[in-house]
């Protein structure tokens, strides 16, 4: 969020910069789209405000707010307002990333078993996740059914976290997890994995 | 202080935002003709309607005294949404010459004058100008006399402001439409001057 001495990076007043460039250039329709989203949703409906947003492009720190370009950081800044205030949720978001559109819902009873195949969906919505990045889009099989667990992509917000999910432990080969992987054929990864994040292995 | 573009990041949150705005709609939180409405609406303004405003106070000193006073109100006069916040126009004189920025962010008249220009939110304005107007204004091209003051106006907060320039000398003749095609976006920010007549 800020350099050692407690300096927010975008409070930049007075460093020393280069010379500026004073290039012109168009905007490209989907960076003009995410200008008229926030607009019209901080000014039409009212869902959050510009200090939230402001304050997100902040926290994003000095590496990734350097890394970004400037409707890059309002368009994760707004994504982040949305998830805060529980307007969207992260399985909404990741759904719709994915482009499936069917919200999860736990059933009354785990839907898998010791036993079954599953794969793991590989949406990256933003948002706090448990889901590892390198068992995305892999398949494995449930070892263990574990129970059902408050929704740590919600209790990240502060919010209840239920309806509760069920948890399995999942176990995955190696030598699928990673390319040119060295050790044996026989080598595992067990990993804990929610619900929502798996789909049924025809 | 933006990078290149790659493939990836670009790709990302452009996805990123077709994905939330279905949602949004999907969730009733957004309608598609909201969305639509204000795109057209940003694409409608311009810093040409703040040059309609420095034209008409150039030639109407009853004008410039609202526009002064008031500068939503003067922007609505012309039929201009000023938008929600307070614009705050700041006269440039031969002793003052007012340069606008915003070093925290991107703060900028938008609802009067549109879309920021890319340098206004780059890191090497935001940071310099505050520190050296001089050598800033220098690279775009613009000298002030030593003897002239420059105020740096930063929005940090609730108002925005729009620079009225002085009148370019040798005008005297000129109508209002005509005036107004010497006001450039950027001597409304004050990194420029107003065109001379010849240049037009």
């Amino acid at each position: 969020m800020s350099t050692m001495d407690g300096r927010a990076h975008p409070d930049m007043g007075g460093l020393p910069a280069g010379r500026c460039s004073i290039e012109e250039h168009e905007y490209e329709r989907w960076e003009k789209r995410i200008d008229a989203l926030l607009m019209t949703l901080w000014l039409k409906a009212g869902a959050f405000t510009v200090d939230e947003l402001r304050r997100n492009i902040e926290e994003l720190g000095q590496k990734a707010y350097d890394g970004m370009t400037y409707y890059e950081r309002w368009m994760h800044a707004i994504t982040e307002c949305l998830l805060q205030r529980g307007l969207i949720t992260v399985d909404e978001l990741s759904r719709a990333l994915e482009g499936t559109g069917t919200p999860y819902r736990p059933a009354e009873r785990p839907k898998f078993a010791a036993g079954d195949r599953v794969s793991v969906r590989s949406a990256a919505p933003l948002g706090h996740v448990r889901t590892p990045w390198y068992c995305r889009g892999h398949s494995g099989v449930v070892t263990e059914s574990c129970g059902s667990f408050r929704n740590p992509e919600e209790l990240a917000f502060a919010r209840t976290g239920e309806p509760k999910l069920p948890l399995y432990r999942v176990r995955f080969r190696s030598c699928e997890l990673w390319p040119g992987y060295d050790g044996s054929d026989a080598d595992t990864v067990d990993i804990e994995i929610y619900e929502n994040w798996l789909e049924a292995v025809p | 202080m933006s990078k290149q573009r790659d493939d990836e990041s670009l790709g990302y949150y452009q996805r990123l935002e077709a994905a939330v705005e279905g949602l949004l709609f999907l969730k009733g939180i957004l309608r598609p003709e909201d969305l639509d409405q204000q795109m057209k609406a940003m694409d409608e303004r311009d810093y040409t309607r703040g040059a309609r405003m420095v034209a008409r106070a150039w030639v109407d000193a009853a004008y410039r005294d609202r526009l002064l006073a008031n500068g939503s109100a003067a922007a609505e006069e012309l039929g201009f949404p000023a938008g929600p916040l307070r614009l705050m126009v700041v006269a440039s004189t031969p002793r003052l010459h007012n340069v606008i920025v915003c070093t925290l962010c991107s703060c900028y008249p938008r609802a009067l004058l549109g879309i920021p220009p890319a340098w206004y939110k780059s890191a090497e304005y935001r940071s310099r100008v505050v520190r050296e107007p001089r050598k800033v204004l220098l690279e775009f091209g613009t000298s002030i006399p030593p003897e002239v003051e420059i105020r740096v106006h930063d929005s940090t907060a609730e108002l925005r402001y729009m620079v009225l320039p002085l009148r370019p000398a040798g005008t005297d003749g000129l109508d209002e439409g005509a005036l107004a095609k010497l006001v450039t976006r950027d001597s409304l920010i004050g990194v420029g001057l107003p065109l001379l007549p010849a240049a037009t």
